[in-house]
This record gives structure tokens, sequence and C-alpha cells, in this order.
């Protein structure tokens, strides 16, 4: 069953009691909420995202919920309860479904250490999987974005999972995360896609998620090998530039968009060893979609290579 | 004066070209290193040696590119940086 099979009402009525249990990757989150905001946003990106039985594990369970006193009326805000734990500090209730998808993240990348989980996006074509890290404002969402609607398919938009015990790129495809002026950009560069609505004046500026593509998230037990890390910098009016990185430069840079190498210790040493010694390594410097887009189509594994 | 490793057994290397990557289990700490500074420090991990005795291992793994002189300058900089990032210490006489 996925939630697309629940009619709005019954999707209100499961995120209102019994929680709805969605499977994202190789995890599933019990969500419970009244927010109309955030029943929206659920409903419109995760409609192709199976939904797991009651009696599944779940392993996060969070509740998105007004607080209590005068901020449920007076400019109302919005809490991200993680195991009934307030865990951030409360948003603007129309910034609920942001909220969601960051507290999402959150989930995975505090607590699910059986991976090695680099800040990156990932994204996978004939079983080899090229992992972006970044810092935030580098382009790599919208990069991201535009390969994933161009015959990439989807692993991650901002969490890469490296498991621990054999190396293997694990797919967690969710929304895509846009912000400011890469919302338009995207609208304009592939129509077809749904988006959700825009919510202005967050941490980060305006932000909308793209919809991932439904294959993408169909495939999502699919896993792939290492094939390539490549650090992306979006460099208004640059040329397309793609340039081998020492694989030593590289490692030092994925430890550092890690957020559990430390916590890993010795088996996020040999975890990130792993990676980076399958993987080709590279800086890329693009302004131009479609070039990029060529660029990567490019992109030959190492193992294929004479 | 001999120097010495802090904790050899906690140091994990991987070499590509090059470049050594160290990480040290004991501190959570992750270096980045030329192979000759590398090889100096398993060098020191495997018995406490004096500049002299190190410049002559340098000597051994770049005999084209090293006067004695040169090894000397060579390894009394290694060594600040090794002791800079708490890999090894003087060792007590």
């Amino acid at each position: 069953m996925k939630v697309s099979d629940l009619n709005p009402a019954q999707l209100q009525q499961r995120l209102q009691e019994a929680g709805l249990r969605i499977r994202t990757g190789p995890f599933v989150t019990r969500v419970h909420t009244s927010l109309a905001a955030a029943a929206e946003g659920i409903g419109l990106l995760y409609a192709d995202y199976p939904l797991a039985e009651d009696e599944d594990f779940a392993d996060f369970h969070i509740r998105l919920a007004l607080p209590d006193g005068l901020r449920r009326w007076l400019r109302p805000q919005v809490l991200f309860l993680y195991d009934g734990t307030r865990t951030f500090k409360p948003l603007p209730v129309d910034q609920a479904f942001p909220m969601f998808e960051w507290g999402m993240n959150w989930c995975v990348s505090s607590h699910a250490h059986s991976y090695l989980i680099i800040h990156a996006a990932v994204l996978e074509k004939h079983g080899h999987a090229v992992i972006l890290p970044a810092p935030p404002g580098s382009g790599k969402s919208t990069l991201c974005a535009a390969l994933s609607q161009r015959g990439w398919r989807l692993l991650s938009d901002e969490l890469a999972l490296i498991r621990v015990a054999d190396g293997c790129v694990i797919p967690l495809p969710r929304p895509i995360s846009l912000k400011n002026a890469s919302i338009d950009i995207m609208r304009h560069y592939a129509p077809d896609a749904v988006f959700s609505r825009k919510v202005s004046d967050t941490m980060k500026g305006t932000v909308a998620h793209m919809q991932a593509p439904a294959d993408s998230v169909a495939r999502a037990s699919e896993w792939a090998r290492p094939g390539w890390v490549i650090f992306p910098r979006y460099e208004a009016g640059a040329d397309t530039h793609l340039t081998a990185l020492p694989k030593a430069h590289a490692f030092m840079r994925a430890a550092d968009n890690a957020f559990n190498y430390s916590l890993l210790g010795e088996r996020g040493f040999a975890s990130l060893a792993g990676l980076i010694e399958a993987s080709s390594c590279h800086d890329f410097v693009y302004s131009k979609l479609d070039e990029a887009i060529d660029v990567f189509n490019n992109l030959r594994p190492a193992a294929l290579l004479p | 004066m001999k120097w010495q490793a802090i904790s050899p057994q906690s140091l994990h290397m991987r070499a590509w070209g090059e470049e050594v990557v160290v990480y040290d289990a004991r501190t959570g700490d992750t270096h980045l290193l030329a192979l000759a500074a590398a090889r100096i420090l398993a060098a020191i991990g495997h018995s406490p040696a004096n500049v002299s005795s190190l410049a002559q291992t340098l000597t051994d793994l770049l005999p084209d590119q090293n006067s004695q002189e040169q090894a000397h300058e060579q390894i009394e900089a290694m060594l600040a940086e090794l002791a800079g990032i708490s890999l090894i210490t003087p060792a007590k006489p």
C-alpha cells in the first residue's frame, strides 16, 4: 500500500490517530500530526512511498504539533517532537513541511550509525553511485535535481549512506530541497515535476521541495557500488570544469562533510577509505546545467576504465 | 635526543600516491601527510630514533633527492610537524 492509496481524508485521519508509517529507503518513520500544511506536503511529495504495516518496527517516531498556550493562536508555531521530546526550536507554522523534511534528515544523521553518513547528494547509473558532498550554497541540490530528471536515479539529495558492513551505497530517495533562485530554475528545467509550495523567510531563505522521481522511490531497495566522489561548486558564468582530485585530499574533504565519521572511529576511517579507494575523485565547477549533465553522462566508472 | 611515537598501535594509515591519510584512534584526529613523513612516522613507531638515524632512513628512501644536510633539515621539519599534531614526542632518556 502506498500513501497515494489513501484519499486526503484517510491520510489526515491516519496522521492524527494511528500515525502514518512511511517507508523511506531502509527506514520506517511513524508520523503524527494534525497540521494541514504538513499533511498537504506529505500527501503531495510522498504519494509514491510505501506504507509499512502497523505491526512493523518503526525506526523513528515523530510528531509535528502546535505548542500549548498563546503560541497556538498568536503567530502560531510548529514543534518537532522525536520520541515525544522537543528536538528543535519551534518554527512558524507555515514551515511545518520543511521542518518535517529537516527533522527527517536529523533522525537519520543522528541515529543511523550502521552507515557512514555524508552530507551529499547521491545518484546512480549502471549500478555505480556518484556522491556529491558539498556544504550548503554549492549548487549540490540543483545539480542533483537536474541529474534526477535526465536519466540518473536519485539515491538521496542530502544524505549519502555508506553501509559500514560492506561499503555499499544505500538509497534514501526523498524530496529534493531547493532554495531561492534554484526553485524557479528547476520549475523551468523540469516542468512536469511536482513541487511543494514555496515557503518564505525560513532559516535557509525561500524553500520548496521537489518530488523524488517515482522510479527512484520504487527502486529504493537497490543499492549501488561506489563510482565517483565529486565535489560540485556552482559559479555564475564559469566554464564547466571537471578536474581530478588526489584521493587523500578527497578523503579529508569527504570526512569534513560526514555527520558521524568521528563517532564511528576506526570503522568510519575504514568505511571512508574504502569509499575513496573505490571511487574516481574530482572537483567540479559548473554554471550551465545542460553542460553539467553532459559531463556526468560521459563519466565512466574506474572499474571499467582500461 | 630520540623521538618516539605517542601511540603507534592507535594509528591507521591509507596511502594514495605520494600522500597518506593517518587516523589516530587515541584522539579521533585524522591527518594528511606526505608519504615520506608517514614513513618516518612508521619508523619512529617501530622504535625510537634520533635525527641522524632518521636522516639516514630518509636518504635510503629518497636516494636521488637528498644530501645528508638536506635530509637533516627535512627530518627536523617533519619531526616538528609530527610533534605539532601530537603523533610523536621526545623519548624519555
